[in-house]
């Protein structure tokens, strides 16, 4: 018989109603619970017989342990004994060493990080420069290369015309249809335009240049003119100013022409024979009474005059003064070939 | 040249050009003059000797002449025996030596400027 208390082996005890239907769905039948009940005993048996055994074993554990305990208690026959001196250990000392040696390493340590990081310094500097350095030798590599290509883009540079042809050629390889119509009409007036543009430009730069050069030589032609007529001018100052110095001269002698040409014809000048030059004597001339002639200078050359009274001789050319000594003579005597070695020339 | 064409240039260039340039027309006259083969060491010997007129000698009438265009010039303070010695240095040295030398013939030749200036003077007085 189901009674209303269930005593479950596995659960609790169920006494509210709530739980009976579930105890009816998990209604188990008597012989299960029979069995289970069995099983349970059998279980206790050999738990407990488990127990048993395990206690029985405990025992002869415990009986054994103590027989080992009583062999252990039984003490050597000899013993040793020792110890070891390691000396006197001053460890403030050995602590005082050890800071020391702690400060000197730390400060060799800061040096050694300072001497680094100079040089560390030192080649992060040369760094930056080779860095500037590529840098630099880069972008002039770029600059000359990009002139380059901009000069030869020059040299190559093709009229507007001819980048128009390209442009339209290119066109066509790529299929594209010329355009018809107005546009290209267009295009081509205001190329033609352009073109007339520029050759007017250039005649007119033509002819401005070769005006340019006409005046040029015009100038110069009237620059060659005036230094003529200036050189005309001062060659013509020159002469005339050349004749008015020696004009007084000229008159003069015009005059003295002027003059002689009153004498009466016929007149015969009288010219002195020139006498026999004599050799050069004394400082002193020697002359006869009353007699004039000419001697040479012994100093200049220069033609001495001596009167038929002088006393003295002067020559005109350096002052030299020559006295005259006077010998008698009665009558002028034809010249000797001993007197023509002598300087004095007389004048009959 | 005569006269005539020297009393056109007195008309055409005026006393003040003649006054400044005579010393150097009298130059010229003297040294054209003296270039004669006449005018010898002897030939001016016999003058200073013979005290004769240097003026005339030199030029046919010349004193006449010179009396004539001296009174023109004005001033003659540049005419003295040295300028004439001067003039004879450059043309006739030996005619120049003779003047230094012999002492008779620099007082003639001082006496024939003073007979030529007195001359002048005498013109223009009169």
């Amino acid at each position: 018989m189901v009674s209303k208390n269930y005593n479950l082996e596995f659960g609790k005890r169920l006494n509210d109603s709530a739980n009976v239907d579930e105890a009816l769905r998990s209604k188990v039948s008597i012989s299960r619970q029979r069995e289970i009940e069995r099983a349970q005993e059998i279980a206790d048996a050999e738990h407990e017989a488990k127990m048993a055994e395990l206690e029985k074993k405990r025992k002869t554990a415990e009986a054994d342990a103590e027989k080992v305990d009583k062999k252990i208690e039984h003490k050597p026959p000899f013993e040793i004994k020792g110890g070891i001196d390691i000396g006197q250990i001053d460890l403030q000392q050995a602590a005082r060493e050890a800071q020391a040696e702690l400060k000197q390493m730390r400060l060799e340590a800061e040096q050694s990080a300072a001497r680094q990081g100079q040089v560390n310094d030192e080649l992060r500097e040369k760094l930056h420069s080779k860095e500037i350095e590529v840098l630099r030798v880069t972008f002039q590599a770029q600059m000359d290369m990009l002139t380059r290509a901009l000069e030869s883009n020059k040299a190559n540079q093709k009229s507007l015309l001819d980048q128009l042809a390209d442009v339209r050629e290119t066109a066509k390889a790529l299929g594209l249809a010329e355009p018809h119509g107005a546009g290209d009409l267009m295009i081509q007036v205001e190329l033609k335009k352009l073109d007339l543009d520029h050759q007017m430009a250039l005649r007119k730069m033509t002819r401005e240049e070769k005006q340019q050069d006409r005046q040029f030589q015009l100038d110069l032609r009237r620059l060659d003119d005036e230094r003529d007529s200036k050189k005309a001018e001062l060659e013509m100052k020159r002469k005339s100013s050349e004749f008015w110095q020696g004009a007084p001269a000229l008159i003069g002698q015009a005059l003295s022409d002027g003059m002689k040409a009153r004498q009466t014809e016929g007149r015969v000048a009288e010219a002195d024979s020139p006498p026999p030059l004599k050799e050069r004597g004394k400082f002193h001339i020697e002359v006869g009474r009353g007699e004039s002639g000419e001697v040479d200078c012994p100093e200049c050359g220069t033609v001495i005059a001596v009167g038929p009274t002088a006393r003295k001789a002067v020559c005109a050319g350096c002052g030299l003064e020559a006295p005259i000594r006077r010998a008698k003579t009665e009558e002028p005597e034809e010249m000797t070939g001993e007197e023509q070695e002598s300087g004095f020339r007389p004048t009959y | 040249m005569g006269s005539d064409r020297l009393t056109k240039y007195f008309d055409i260039l005026g006393k003040g050009l003649i006054v400044e340039t005579a010393p150097f027309i009298f130059r010229g006259m003297v040294c054209k003059a003296v270039q004669e083969d006449s005018i010898s060491i002897g030939k001016i010997s016999e003058l200073v000797q013979s005290k004769a007129n240097l003026w005339d000698t030199l030029w046919p009438n010349g004193m006449e002449v010179l009396t004539l265009y001296g009174t023109e010039v004005g001033k003659l303070d540049w005419l003295c025996a040295e300028w004439f010695v001067g003039v004879l240095r450059e043309s006739r040295p030996d005619l120049a030596s003779l003047f230094l030398g012999w002492k008779k013939s620099n007082t003639w030749l001082e006496k024939q400027i003073e007979n030529l200036k007195r001359n002048i003077e005498k013109q223009i007085i009169s």
